[in-house]
């Protein structure tokens, strides 16, 4: 036997403190703080026991560590030396030191020979200290780095939800957090079924098999632990499941030894579980285990909670909110949609355009609340006239847009246009009165290019609004044309105004039977460079569309105004009146009353002479906002006259209501009038009802002598018509005005 | 050459047989050695060591071939041993068979990558030669893979302290290169192959180098499983050629090193008998540390080992003596020798004769195989069982 060197000792601790510190966790520090202790004291065998437990041993094969022995050798009643069994040496003397810092726990070393000497037991007794403090060391790293990954696991789902990660990403992320920190065999989240809420559905699993998943995934809320927490709202632990009220029969057979649920919430309200369930015999939940499933089930909870919020915010963004349907931003993806899905198909889409006929009537004259009303309906009834496949959407206003798919022949598209039509044309109870709007449908049908698509069911259903309305119209190439033109139109006509394009000719009203000038009507005329003198029908109906009529009317008033001015000053009698027309556009400006007020009064013409004339329609309206405007006007000392009398629908009743002075009867009545006759009958009705009311008539449209005499028999004064002169630029009348 | 020699044991023959070839051809080789162990008989076990400089796959299959239904297990050299003396790029085979013998085998690869759990898989796969009254488990492994101190280590937790454990690791004609083992007609690499060996009677192992531990003890201040990076705070590589004075070849030249550290291993102190000795196979001249092929722990003090012919030769004489005095009275029917490649360089060509001839002399006419290692395994006592510039000795009763 070689003397030792009096360093050996010393060394071999320091070997041993380097070898237990530098390792990465308490494992590896046991298993090499025994194995070093066997080779320093050249042991047959070392046991680390925790109390009756086996922590790690060397010199036993595997697993055959007895245990049993090893505790009964030392127990506190045993008085001999203690030997323990080793396979191959028979009972071998060991001896037994405490590992510091560890409770309970104690090295136990084997050696066949000779005992240990006071050097050795030293050695072992520094060892067993060093080994409990880097155990200890370790203990306390594993427990930081253990909450450090709770911390971080808990940004990282705190993150995925502000950055808006798809629910079920956010939601596995959640349950593989879960399954790490708390260490379980299986972690399950589990949810109402939104089409069944009394059940439950596993909606983000880990460690469970997919065979497993098969029978488990679903169960009634009370049912199992996960059911128990959700239908109680609060945390359910089974640490020993066998024993538990709540366990299940399935479970139970596969040998589930302990469980733990956790309700979680969206906005309050219970919507689920968070479980997690193990099969090793004596697992527990701590107190900080049962507070950390609480903490993750509310990040759970908090997920759901703003998926929720996105997915409303989304539904909003995409759909109208007063009828539910679709909006353009939806109907719009859905068209891109299908016409992808006809690349490869040889069906179809649709396009319809539907814009209602007489929404604005209806809903100037029953507010907006009925109007609103009026739109739901139309929405619904639009939907019904509808397959399964196809979508209605609401642009905005009063127009409406309908995808058809799979379409084999566009008379497919026109029979739902027609059918829609049909629907809308319906009439629409509101407040008790029936109310009717109609519908304009333009129909475009393509196997690809969605704006091309929009464009055309648009211009198709301008066309049929052009047409007459409350029908459809199939988009042909020439409406293209149309429209183009009719686009140059617009710009031109905005440069009409300012580049002087713009004229007013005159047509003379006079007294009947002797033709003494009465006054003058104000007709516009556009003079352009290329095309010539354009006719207000072709250019008119654009004005309007495009709002330039209020523009080009203020032009008109002031234009006529000061013409009038001019005239008086020139010497034409004093009570000349001067008629401009009035569109119903520009009585709906806000700012009319302004411009004829400036008109007036920025010429300095008389009370009494400007007299503004409306079309019969405006009668129609029934509003007070029309009636007060007009009644403005005419304060502003402006007469006003009702043109082409006869051909509407007015009422009698709007007839006295409104502050009408002058009725100006339709040619039709003007027309015939042989006695007899029943326009002559008609023109009669109306000559008394404006002396019954106190109007002035004028008959329009006369182009013959006979007439005269005829509307002179009947009590008519006043007349105008291409026998007394067309519409004549200025210079052609003032012979006319200023002679007499 | 061969050599034969047999026991009667309850009611049957035990037999070892042992045989060698210096031919320069796998396939005669082959046939030479394996041919001369079996003289014609059934085996239970063939061992076989091999030079690289022979077509192993070729060798291996054959001597398959000649061993019929026996295991076949052996593995790369850095030189033979045989009955008559040492010798290089031949092949040497024992073979043993008979009532009495109860022979397991087994291999696992990916030791590099797990050299413990290699080390208890493999030892797992042989539990049942336990049950014998007298059980060893033989490693060959692949000297140039992993932390071999850690196969052992593996090895010894499934087999626990009842089972001795002795073998030695494949050599590569000092290239360190890459090293092979054999299976069943296969030829491994990263591997490690098992034999477990159960005997109706005693099997002895004796394990001694013979090295002297001289100089001021250095401090391990960092190190890694296969390298030693610091000693005193200084790179390894640079202390270790200074305080020994190395030529200047050696500190250049990869090759020259890897013969001059062959001379110079390092020690460390144990509680009892011989100072642990852990060879230095190379260096890693960049990174100015010491690879070695067992654990130098950081916190071990090193002392440089020195051996003389004198010192080294004593450590053969008792490694024998322990060998043979585990027959309990017994004499040898064959042995196993696992010598260390460095111990060549210190005994020289005439050193390595005169080892052999002391051998044989303990083996008493019994055949002798083996062969020179790059580490050694040798467990009877403790926990500890890989050593460096050590020679083991298996004697078969």
């Amino acid at each position: 036997m070689k003397v030792r060197g009096a360093s050996w000792s010393t060394q071999q601790l320091a070997e041993f403190v380097a070898a237990v510190s530098a390792v990465p966790d308490e494992q590896v520090a046991v298993r090499s703080g025994v194995e070093r202790v066997a080779e320093a004291l050249d042991a047959d065998a070392v046991a680390l026991m925790y109390g009756d437990r086996l922590g790690y041993s060397v010199g036993w094969p595997a697993d055959a560590t007895p245990v049993g022995a090893i505790c009964e050798s030392f127990s506190a009643d045993v008085d001999d030396l203690p030997t323990v069994p080793v396979p191959g040496l028979g009972d071998v003397p060991a001896a037994s030191v405490e590992v510091g810092e560890l409770g309970d726990a104690q090295l136990i070393v084997a050696r066949d020979g000779d005992p240990l000497d006071a050097e050795e037991k030293g050695l072992l007794r520094a060892m067993a200290r060093t080994l409990g403090l880097a155990m200890r060391n370790h203990q306390v790293v594993a427990a930081l780095r253990e909450r450090q990954r709770l911390l971080e696991g808990l940004s990282e789902i705190q993150r995925s939800i502000a950055v808006r990660e798809p629910l079920h990403q956010v939601l596995q992320t959640i349950v593989a957090l879960a399954q790490e920190i708390l260490g379980d065999d299986h972690t399950a989240l589990m949810l109402r079924d939104p089409a069944d809420p009394d059940c439950l559905i596993i909606t983000a699993s880990a460690g469970i098999p997919e065979e497993m998943l098969e029978w488990a995934r679903r169960r009634k809320v009370g049912e199992g632990i996960g059911g128990r927490a959700v239908l109680e709202d609060r945390l359910m632990v089974a640490e020993r499941y066998a024993e538990s009220a709540e366990a299940m029969p399935m479970f139970l057979e596969a040998g589930l030894a302990s469980a733990m649920a956790a309700p979680v919430h969206i906005e309050g309200e219970v919507v689920g579980a968070l479980v997690v369930s193990s099969y090793r015999h004596g697992w527990q939940y701590s107190v900080a285990d049962q507070t950390l499933m609480i903490t993750i089930a509310q990040q759970a909870s908090l997920a759901l909670t703003d998926a929720r919020i996105v997915s409303d915010m989304m539904y909003q963004a995409l759909h109208d909110p007063l009828t539910g349907m679709p909006n353009r931003t939806l109907f719009g993806d859905r068209l891109a949609h299908a016409l992808q899905r006809t690349e490869r198909t040889s069906f179809e889409a649709a396009v319809l355009f539907v814009d209602l006929d007489r929404f604005k009537p209806v809903n100037d004259s029953l507010g907006h609340a009925a109007g609103d009303e009026v739109l739901r309906i139309v929405a619904e009834r639009i939907s019904s006239c509808l397959r399964e496949s196809d979508t209605a959407a609401r642009l905005g206003g009063d127009e409406f847009a309908v995808l058809l798919e799979e379409l084999t022949a566009s008379d497919e598209a026109i029979t739902s246009a027609q059918r829609i039509i049909d629907a809308v044309s319906a009439p629409i109870v509101i407040d008790g009165r029936d109310v009717f709007v109609g519908a304009s449908v333009g129909i475009a049908t393509g196997r690809r290019g969605a704006e091309d698509l929009l464009r055309k069911a648009d211009l198709a259903m301008y066309r049929a609004k052009a047409d007459g309305k409350g029908r459809f119209k199939l988009f042909d190439p020439s409406m293209q044309g149309e429209a183009l033109a009719r686009l140059e139109l617009e710009v031109e006509l905005r440069h009409a105004i300012d580049r002087g394009e713009l004229e007013l000719f005159y047509q003379p009203i006079v007294e009947l039977p002797g033709g003494v000038l009465h006054g003058v009507e104000a007709l516009l005329q556009w003079r352009h460079p290329e095309r010539g003198l354009v006719s207000p029908a072709a250019f008119l109906p654009v004005a309007e569309e495009t709002g330039l009529i209020v523009e080009i009317g203020r032009w008109k008033l002031d234009a006529a105004c000061r013409q009038l001015a001019a005239w008086r000053k020139a010497g034409a009698p004093r009570g000349l009146k001067m008629n401009v027309n009035l569109s119903i556009r520009q009585l709906e400006d806000s700012g009319l009353y302004d411009a004829v007020a400036a008109a007036v009064a920025g010429s300095g013409i008389e009370h009494g002479t400007l007299v503004l004339e409306i079309t019969e329609s405006v009668l129609l309206q029934d509003t007070d906002v029309t009636i007060e405007r007009l009644r403005a006007l005419r304060g502003l000392g402006v007469c006003l006259a009702v043109d082409d009398f006869g051909v509407g629908y007015s009422s009698l009743r709007y007839l006295n209501r409104f502050p009408i002075d002058v009725l100006k009867m339709a040619s039709p009545f003007v027309e015939r009038l042989e006695p007899g006759s029943e326009r002559r009958s008609l023109a009669q009705t109306i000559m008394s009802l404006g002396s019954n009311l106190g109007l002035q008539v004028i008959a329009e449209g006369i182009e013959r002598p006979e007439q005269i005499d005829a509307l002179v028999t009947l009590g008519c004064e006043l007349g105008q018509g291409v026998h007394f002169g067309g519409p004549v630029p200025p210079a052609e009348l003032e012979s006319q005005i200023l002679g007499f | 050459m061969s050599a034969d020699s047999s026991t009667k044991m309850s009611g049957a023959l035990r037999w070892v047989g042992a045989g060698r070839s210096a031919s320069g051809d796998a396939r005669t080789a082959a046939d030479q050695a394996v041919g001369d162990a079996l003289q014609g008989r059934e085996a239970k076990l063939v061992v076989l060591f091999a030079s690289e400089a022979l077509d192993l796959p070729v060798l291996v299959e054959r001597a398959q071939e000649l061993a019929g239904d026996a295991s076949l297990v052996g593995c790369s050299t850095a030189g033979e041993i045989a009955g008559g003396g040492p010798g290089d790029a031949g092949v040497v085979a024992l073979a043993l068979g008979g009532e009495g013998f109860t022979i397991v085998t087994a291999k696992v690869t990916g030791l590099a990558a797990g050299p413990r759990e290699a080390g208890a898989e493999v030892a797992t796969a042989l539990s049942d030669v336990t049950r014998t009254p007298h059980h060893l488990l033989m490693l060959l492994t692949d000297g140039l893979a992993g932390d071999q101190q850690e196969i052992v280590r593996g090895a010894h937790s499934v087999a626990g302290a009842g089972v001795p454990l002795v073998g030695g690791c494949a050599g590569d004609d000092l290239h360190m290169v890459a090293t092979h083992q054999f299976f069943d007609g296969e030829v491994l690499h990263d591997s490690v192959v098992a034999v477990g060996i159960g005997s109706d009677a005693p099997l002895g192992i004796g394990v001694r180098h013979g090295w002297q531990a001289v100089g001021e003890p250095m401090l391990v201040t960092d190190s890694r499983p296969n390298r030693v990076d610091t000693l005193d705070d200084q790179p390894a590589l640079d202390i270790y050629l200074e305080r020994l004075n190395a030529p200047a070849q050696a500190r250049t030249d990869r090759e020259a090193f890897i013969r001059f550290a062959l001379e110079h291993p390092l020690g460390m102190a144990r509680r009892a008998g011989e100072e642990q000795v852990r060879w230095i196979p190379s260096a890693d001249f960049e990174s100015r540390s010491l690879v070695t092929n067992a654990e130098v722990p950081p916190g071990a003090l090193v002392r440089l080992m020195v051996g003389d012919t004198a010192s080294v030769l004593a450590a053969t004489d008792a490694a024998c003596e322990d060998a043979v005095a585990g027959l309990e009275g017994g004499r040898p029917i064959g042995m196993l020798v696992f010598d260390c490649a460095a111990r060549r360089a210190v005994l020289g060509q005439d050193g390595i004769a005169a080892e052999i001839a002391r051998v044989e002399k303990y083996a008493d006419g019994a055949p002798l195989a083996g062969f020179y290692t790059y580490g050694e395994i040798a467990r009877t006592r403790g926990v500890a069982g890989f050593h460096n510039q050590t020679l083991v000795v298996l004697a078969i009763a």
